[in-house]
């Protein structure tokens, strides 16, 4: 926390922002800048600490105290880059957060580091709460990873929760191959009396058929 | 005509609610979250939002909160969808405005019926 922080050219936003700056200061004059009363002066702090990994960990902690919107998006775009274990462990509690923001913050990270979020699905598929493992689901439907299907297919032949295999059969009407088709059969006999699974079903099914065709 | 406006970030839930609820008489909109049904609804004559909670960029219930301080919007009934079940959920759909809630997965004949006791036409006449 003692390095000393470079006075890096920016964009001229104006007299006011230059003023709230305060440069030039040290990392640590910087973290304690995140908990300015003033919006303006946070924002500074954060991009004149973005790129430093050992900030990280004021982003995340400042991350649940922060009621600016501009700020939380702010800190999630300084946490982007070269997250750590620990730190993706951190975020990754925020899919059970109610702040909005701060959940959707963090599916979108975990988008932006699929193999971070690779490393993590495992936990996520167990988690207790089915609502938890859907956004674990919303993330797998959009991260470019080569398990994704896998995953998809595993949510579909083995969660307890019908609006979790809805989920995921909804992100597999997106992805689906012939692979798709084998497990299928299991998914809608798990279901039989739910109606949008067994939509959802049917309509793979013409889609993957009507590509193979 | 009535416009029904199907607000869900999964495709595949609003091709199927919007099957289950077409009528001849009514005219489906659809939006992928709570700002794009703001500006499809703004300057659109909408009877019904049927909403679901957890989306991306607007939640169903800032929507909800948004369709209700909208001088054009607000007198517009809203269904709430959500796969969270807890009474504090639906309290909370209530509080923002909401007129029903309803939990995922939604019973078909159910949601048919409640949409035609709201708007008329469909199933109930």
């Amino acid at each position: 926390m003692g390095l000393k922080k470079k006075a890096e050219p920016i964009a001229n936003h104006g007299d006011e922002f230059d003023e709230k700056r305060h440069h030039p200061r040290t990392t640590e004059q910087l973290v304690n800048d995140l908990s300015s009363n003033d919006r303006d002066v946070r924002r500074w702090a954060i991009r004149d600490l973005s790129g430093q990994q050992d900030a990280h960990d004021a982003f995340i902690d400042r991350l649940p105290l922060e009621d600016d919107p501009t700020v939380i998006e702010a800190l999630f775009s300084a946490l982007e880059h070269d997250m750590s274990d620990s730190h993706a462990s951190q975020v990754l509690t925020m899919l059970k957060s109610e702040h909005v923001q701060l959940r959707n913050g963090a599916i979108e990270l975990m988008q932006q580091n699929p193999d971070v979020f690779a490393a993590n699905v495992n936990l996520l598929m167990k988690d207790n709460d089915p609502d938890t493992r859907i956004f674990c689901v919303d993330i797998i439907g959009a991260v470019a990873h080569i398990e994704a299907l896998n995953w998809l297919h595993q949510f579909a032949l083995t969660d307890d929760n019908e609006n979790v295999v809805g989920t995921a059969l909804d992100k597999l009407a997106e992805i689906a191959d012939t692979s798709t088709l084998d497990i299928l059969q299991t998914v809608e006999s798990r279901f039989p009396n739910h109606s949008y699974i067994q939509f959802v079903i049917s309509l793979i099914r013409n889609q993957v058929r009507g590509a193979d065709e | 005509m009535k416009t029904v406006m199907i607000v869900d970030d999964a495709t595949t839930v609003r091709m199927f609610h919007k099957k289950l609820v077409s009528t001849p008489d009514r005219i489906i909109e659809e939006a992928e979250n709570g700002v794009e049904a703001l500006e499809k609804a703004i300057g659109t004559q909408v009877d019904l939002f049927l909403v679901d909670v957890n989306m991306p960029k607007m939640d169903g219930y800032r929507l909800c909160k948004e369709i209700r301080r909208n001088e054009a919007l607000r007198a517009v009934p809203v269904i709430m969808i959500s796969t969270e079940s807890a009474n504090q959920d639906a309290e909370r759909a209530y509080q923002c405005g909401a007129n029903y809630y309803m939990t995922k997965p939604v019973d078909a004949d159910m949601l048919k019926s409640v949409v035609s006791a709201v708007i008329g036409g469909g199933a109930n006449e």
